[in-house]
Formats: C-alpha cells, sequence, structure tokens
C-alpha cells in the first residue's frame, strides 16, 4: 500500500492550497492508500480548533475536513517547533491532530513514507 | 508509447502559467524526463488549470499551452481537475465517457478534464513525484 505525506505549508485560508491539499488527502483516503498530512511553518494554523469560515468568508471549513481524514483513518501532525513559534497551544488544536518533533518527523519521512506532495 | 517498464513520473502544477515560473520549469523537467524515457503524467490543479487555456499568446514567455501540446505529442498523458476547472469556468457539461473528459471548448485538446481521483491513480502508479507551484 502506498503511504503518502501530504505537507501543508499555507495558513487555511487566504490561498487555495491548504483546503486542496487536504481534500487530497481526503481523496487519496478514499482510494485507499495510507494517508498522514502535516502541518510545517505557517501551515501549523491550520491545526487551530474552532473554525468558522462558513459564516464569515463563505468557504469551506478546513477543520471539518481535518475531521474527515481522521475518521477516515488518515493521520493529521503538527511541527512542535512551528506551533511553539506561532504560540499555539495544544488545548486550542483539534482533537486528534498529533505533534511530533522534527527527529520523529524526519524518520516517518525517510522510513515510512513513499510519496510526499507538498502544498 | 508508454510500456510497463518505463519509469514513471508524475507531476502536479498548482500554479498559473505566467505568473511564476513553475510552469515553465515543469514542462522543461517533463520534457527532459521524455526524453530519458520516462513516462510522464501531469495533473494540473488549483490555478495551474489555466495551463490549459485554448489561444494562449504570450508575447514574452515560453506559450505554455503549446508546451503542453507539445509533450502530449511526445506521450504525455495531461489531466486537469474537474472541480478546479470548473471554478474557472472551463466546464461545459457532464462527463463524456466516449471522450473520457469534461467537455471545454476552453482547454487545448492535449489537456483531458478529469476528476481528482485520476490524480490519486497517478500518485499510486508512479514511481517519483514531482509538485510544482504547490509553495
Amino acid at each position: 500500500m502506498v503511504n503518502l505525506v501530504v505537507e501543508i505549508t499555507h495558513p487555511p485560508y487566504g490561498h487555495e492550497n491548504t483546503f486542496a491539499g487536504l481534500y487530497v488527502a481526503l481523496t487519496s483516503l478514499a482510494k485507499g492508500m495510507n494517508v498522514t498530512v502535516i502541518f510545517h511553518g505557517d501551515g501549523a494554523y491550520t491545526s487551530l480548533r474552532g473554525q468558522s469560515p462558513e459564516k464569515k468568508i463563505n468557504v469551506l471549513s478546513t477543520e471539518r475536513q481535518i475531521e474527515d481524514i481522521l475518521a477516515l483513518g488518515g493521520r493529521v501532525i503538527a511541527y512542535r517547533d512551528a506551533l511553539v513559534h506561532r504560540g499555539i497551544l495544544k488545548e486550542e488544536m483539534i482533537e486528534g491532530i498529533e505533534i511530533l518533533d522534527s527527529p520523529e518527523i524526519y524518520d516517518l519521512m525517510l522510513e515510512n513514507t513513499d510519496k510526499v506532495i507538498v502544498f | 508509447m508508454v510500456t510497463d517498464d518505463k519509469k514513471k513520473l508524475a507531476i502536479m502544477l498548482f500554479s498559473g502559467p505566467y505568473g511564476k515560473q513553475d510552469a515553465d520549469y515543469m514542462c522543461r523537467i517533463a520534457e527532459s524526463a521524455l526524453n530519458r524515457g520516462y513516462a510522464v503524467k501531469i495533473f494540473l490543479y488549483g490555478d495551474g488549470v489555466h495551463a490549459q487555456m485554448n489561444g494562449q499568446t504570450p508575447k514574452s514567455f515560453l506559450n505554455i499551452g503549446d508546451y503542453l501540446s507539445e509533450l502530449a505529442d511526445m506521450g504525455a498523458e495531461i489531466k486537469s481537475c474537474s472541480r478546479c476547472s470548473g471554478a474557472r469556468g472551463y466546464v461545459e457539461g457532464e462527463f463524456d465517457e466516449g471522450l473520457d473528459r469534461y467537455p471545454s471548448s476552453k482547454a487545448i485538446d492535449a489537456v483531458k478534464i478529469h476528476t481528482l481521483y485520476s490524480f490519486i491513480d497517478m500518485i499510486k502508479d508512479c514511481d517519483k513525484i514531482m509538485t510544482f507551484g504547490g509553495v
């Protein structure tokens, strides 16, 4: 089975990247792949709980996408450093997102990943 | 002709044809890969679907539409996201099973407007994947 990493480097709104990347992750899960989403850099903002873009800017919530990815068995990870740099606390994050240190993510990327797509 | 023994390269283009250099770079890499015997599959996603627009006439840049057509003639399989294409006004009807694409008079023949599932198939089947314009 293909082990796919979808790396998100943009914040959730203002660019299409995050929505598009999570959509690829969801579709890949539906096609039977092992999928891990990793929030890197400003992508860390996507891990915040309580997003409500539908009310203000009328776009789909990336929080809903993350919940769907987790429900389908996908893994969602945020770089600890990216969270710390931006002052994002664990209690502010969507439940189910794992926080990993860089060496653990390097292990994942180098030992347990076949393909990487960056958004 | 694509045969099973060829190495398979999948490419995603996420940015438009001229605002950044990604499309130009992507086409050159794809051409080089084809010349080296790779089977090349390209997926246009997000603003990358604008690379499929008919009638591009850039004055100072390489014509990306023409380049994609040349790559297709060389054997590349090129598809674009139907959802992204629909959002940007390219899709003009329901999926045509016979033509294996969504109809569009605005897109070049070399590019088939298709579902995102076709990109997922490219990811699953390829030996290598490269992304352009995603960051």
